[in-house]
């Protein structure tokens, strides 16, 4: 990797950037004019509400507005780096220079970083004198020297999770109309950081901001790993030749399907032997797991998060929309083959819905599904503790109650089938990002797809039928044991 | 300089490149030529280290494409089919710029722009942005831009492809300058005259594949088989007919012309004149019919429709085309299959 090469990279694009008006005029008036008038607006606000001490909890998210409207910036140039460049005609005399793949990359990320970053400093500098100057009332309460710190390093984290994520959709799409289409993926998942960290700044909880920012360094760290490992030369250039051939696509998906290979051995190298069950459940399915090993870990890591998460909310905070959860506590339906089908339909819908769309959002959903369950079944456990409930009696306000009751006969199935669903999914949604050497990011898609196919059908849907027949049959027969005797 | 050995490209399903060798020397000008997408700028852009090879190897000036990538395209200058330059810049910050990833210290880089921007006649608008630049003018800078290092070897992509003749005509003089010092310069083109004009040999490429290979008067005897010459005569031709055919094979017939196959005019040729002379038939002239570059593509190109033996009787050389011809088929029907 070479500093100066990056250096040179960087300065071209950000000079481009800096001297072209139709760039520069929008950015001005985002530094200069929108913090202006989001301060006009407080003023409006206080007027209208009739009460200041409301408005003051609001500007701190007013700055952070202000500085991240700004830094979005850097999703549209980080969009159109590579793809904008092919459809200019200039990529292939920059991939022709003797320069690495990872110099070219980096020298990207940070041209597309360099000029919205500051923009949205100025933006935020400019807020915080005029409001200083204008509103003091606002200034004091409202922007402490932490919360600047935070909004600053939010604004820095987001805005390289954007860029990064930008800049994978680049280097995978073939147009700019393209790239902008597939930056949903990248915008819907900010706003909702946006609005939660909204949540956040009034309620003033500066420690779990903290923790935000942590959690999207870690994202932007895996999102920069991810786009220098699946950026290459080969990748951008192999675009060209792309074409959507849905016999081929079938053909390829059926090779994956009827026989197991690791991924990275391409479709001619299969033996084309059909779809055997002895030899799925005998050799392919302990391969396969043996391959998934990391998605698996991901998956446990999730269910050992929301079960630690889910203990802590518990134990330490009263919320009102889990208290319905506990309200139930010592309830069932009548049990039955309706409950069965009931359950079995819901189970497969979360764990294929979940696998599928998790293509989408790099595996985020089938990430959540375990981290969901277990963070319910440990809330649960841990407020009946936290009011008292016995780990060691039977009684009724015991999570040992709940646990056997609940939880254990159906989850000594259903929940180890839902971290090896996830691991699936978790394959899934990390295909687009990085396929392994020997294949495609078709190819890998369609391999992950057809690994979750199989296993889907051949292992989950059995093993979610049996938790299904427990729980719609045995559990509730339980729960009325352990709770109405009492 | 370039040594290419059995090149093979796969793009997911699609072959783009099958089993090209190549051997071009130092100082040598090789034109690539074939119809569009016949594989040209996939080899190109494997020979220069753009592109990894699904298999075979090739080495160009030493080093190896795989595993010297960074060397090979550091002695590598790439003219891409399309300028593609950054048009918010003026020509000397464009220069300074792929000077620099080229590794040249600051100096030097604008010493050598000074001397190429005057070389190309580009000096006079070194003030003006690339964007207020002509086609022409454009494609100069391309070119100013993969000679900035001073590379040994030289790539040029379609160099004069959507440009207007006079535009044309300056990109190919340039290259022509090029040629006089000496580069070693592999050039890809559907435009023959270009090639016929700047290229010491021609590789002819279709569907991924080279399909002859040679300089023109090669290709022409390979392609298109013995030379054909006419003879005029201040006669009727029928007089003239008997007393040549046991000598070469008359191809047509006219009222006072003839044509004929003659693999050995030196030896030939004079029997016929002396034969019309002493049976005192009038010869006006006899001459070589001109056979261009041109026929000897088209020949190749619309081969792919006829059948083996049709485009053999024709062409009147089957053993010099059988293995090209059944590759190309081969490629056709593959590349048929993949469109689907």
């Amino acid at each position: 990797m070479s500093l100066s090469a990056i250096r040179t990279i960087a300065y071209r694009e950000v000079n481009d950037t800096l001297t072209d008006w139709r760039i520069l005029a929008p950015m001005f008036i985002l530094s200069f004019i929108l913090p202006q008038l989001l301060i006009a607006a407080a003023g409006f606000a206080i007027d209208f509400v009739g009460d200041a001490n409301t408005i003051v909890l609001l500007v701190p998210f007013a700055m952070l507005l202000v500085g991240f409207i700004p830094a979005s910036f850097s999703l549209i140039t980080a969009l159109e780096t590579f793809v904008g460049e092919r459809e200019r005609n200039s990529l292939e005399s920059l991939l022709a220079m003797p320069i690495s793949d990872s110099t070219l990359y980096l020298g990207k990320l940070i041209s597309s970083l360099l000029p919205p970053l500051l923009s949205s400093g100025v933006a935020m500098s400019v807020f915080a004198f005029t409001l200083r100057i204008s509103r003091p009332d606002l200034f004091g309460p409202g922007l402490t020297f932490q919360f600047f710190i935070i909004v600053v390093l939010l604004i820095l984290a987001k805005a390289v999770v954007m860029v990064a994520g930008a800049i994978i959709i680049s280097t995978h799409t073939t147009s700019v109309r393209a790239a902008n289409l597939l930056a949903s993926f990248v915008l819907l998942p900010t706003a909702a950081i946006v609005q939660l960290e909204a949540l956040l700044m009034i309620g003033r909880r500066w420690d779990v901001l903290l923790i935000v920012v942590l959690l999207l360094s870690v994202i932007a760290i895996a999102l920069i790993r991810t786009g220098m490992g699946a950026f290459n030369r080969e990748e951008i250039l192999s675009r060209e030749h792309e074409q959507l051939n849905l016999r081929h696509v079938k053909r390829t998906f059926t090779t994956f399907l009827r026989e197991y290979q690791p991924a990275g051995v391409t479709p001619d190298l299969y033996s084309g032997a059909k779809l055997s069950l002895s030899r799925f459940y005998r050799q392919e399915l302990p391969a396969l797991l043996r391959e998934y090993r990391l998605p698996l870990g991901v998956a446990l890591l999730a269910a050992l998060a929301g079960a630690l998460s889910g203990g802590y909310i518990g134990q330490n905070f009263e919320v009102r929309g889990f208290e319905r959860y506990l309200s139930n506590v010592g309830s069932s339906p009548a049990p039955g083959l309706g409950l069965v089908a009931y359950v079995f339909a819901n189970n497969m819908r979360v764990t294929l819905f979940s696998s599928i769309f998790s293509l989408f959002v790099f595996g985020t959903f089938s990430f959540m599904v375990p981290a969901v369950a277990f963070a319910q079944v440990s809330f649960v456990a841990s407020t009946l503790a936290s009011r008292g409930g016995s780990w060691t009696a039977l009684t009724p306000d015991s999570p040992l109650t709940f646990l056997l009751s609940y939880v254990v006969p159906h989850g000594i199935v259903e929940l180890p089938t839902a971290i090896l669903c996830s691991a699936l999914g978790i394959r899934i949604g990390a295909s687009l990002m990085s396929p392994p050497k020997g294949f495609t990011v078709g190819q890998n898609i369609l391999w992950s797809l057809a690994q979750f196919f199989k296993v889907w059908v051949l292992v989950v849907l059995p093993l979610i039928f049996i938790a299904s027949l427990i729980e719609g049959l045995i559990s509730p027969n339980i729960i009325r044991a352990l709770y109405d005797a009492r | 300089m370039i040594e290419a050995v059995n090149l093979h490209k796969v793009f997911g399903s699609f072959q783009a490149v099958r089993d090209i060798s190549l051997s071009i020397g130092a100082g040598e000008v090789v034109a690539l030529l074939g119809p569009n997408g016949a594989g040209k700028t996939t080899t190109v852009r494997m020979l220069g280290a753009i592109l990894k090879p699904s298999s075979g190897r090739a080495t160009v000036a030493g080093f190896d494409i795989v595993t010297h990538a960074r060397e090979v395209r550091h002695v590598v200058g790439l003219l891409t089919e399309f300028p593609g330059l950054y048009m918010r810049m003026r020509p000397l910050e464009y220069l300074a710029f792929f000077g620099a990833l080229q590794g040249m210290n600051k100096v030097d880089c604008e010493k050598r722009s000074v001397a190429l921007l005057k070389q190309f006649g580009l000096w006079e608008a070194r003030e003006k942005r690339l964007d207020s630049y002509s086609k022409g003018m454009k494609q100069k800078v391309a070119l100013i831009r993969a000679l900035i290092h001073d590379p040994p070897v030289l790539y040029l992509d379609e160099p004069t492809t959507a440009m207007d003749p006079h535009s044309a005509r300056t990109v190919r003089d340039a290259i022509a300058d090029l040629r006089a010092a000496r580069r070693t310069i592999l050039l890809t083109t559907h435009n023959l005259t270009e090639a016929e004009v700047l290229a010491d040999r021609i590789a002819i490429v279709r569907g991924g594949t080279i399909v002859a290979e040679g300089t023109i008067p090669q290709l022409t005897q390979q392609l298109m088989g013995t030379p054909v010459w006419e003879l005029r005569l201040a006669t009727s031709s029928s007089r003239a007919v008997p007393l040549i055919q046991d000598l070469a094979p008359i191809e047509e017939v006219g009222e006072d012309w003839l044509r004929f196959r003659n693999e050995d005019a030196r030896h030939i040729n004079p029997q016929i004149a002396a034969r019309l002379a002493e049976h005192d038939v009038p010869l006006v002239s006899l001459a070589e019919l001109p056979r261009s570059l041109e026929d000897v593509y088209l020949s190749i190109v619309s081969a792919q429709h006829v059948d083996r033996g049709t485009w053999s009787q024709s062409n009147g050389s089957a053993e010099a085309l059988t293995p090209a011809e059944a590759t190309i088929d081969e490629a056709e029907s593959e590349v048929e299959e993949v469109r689907g």
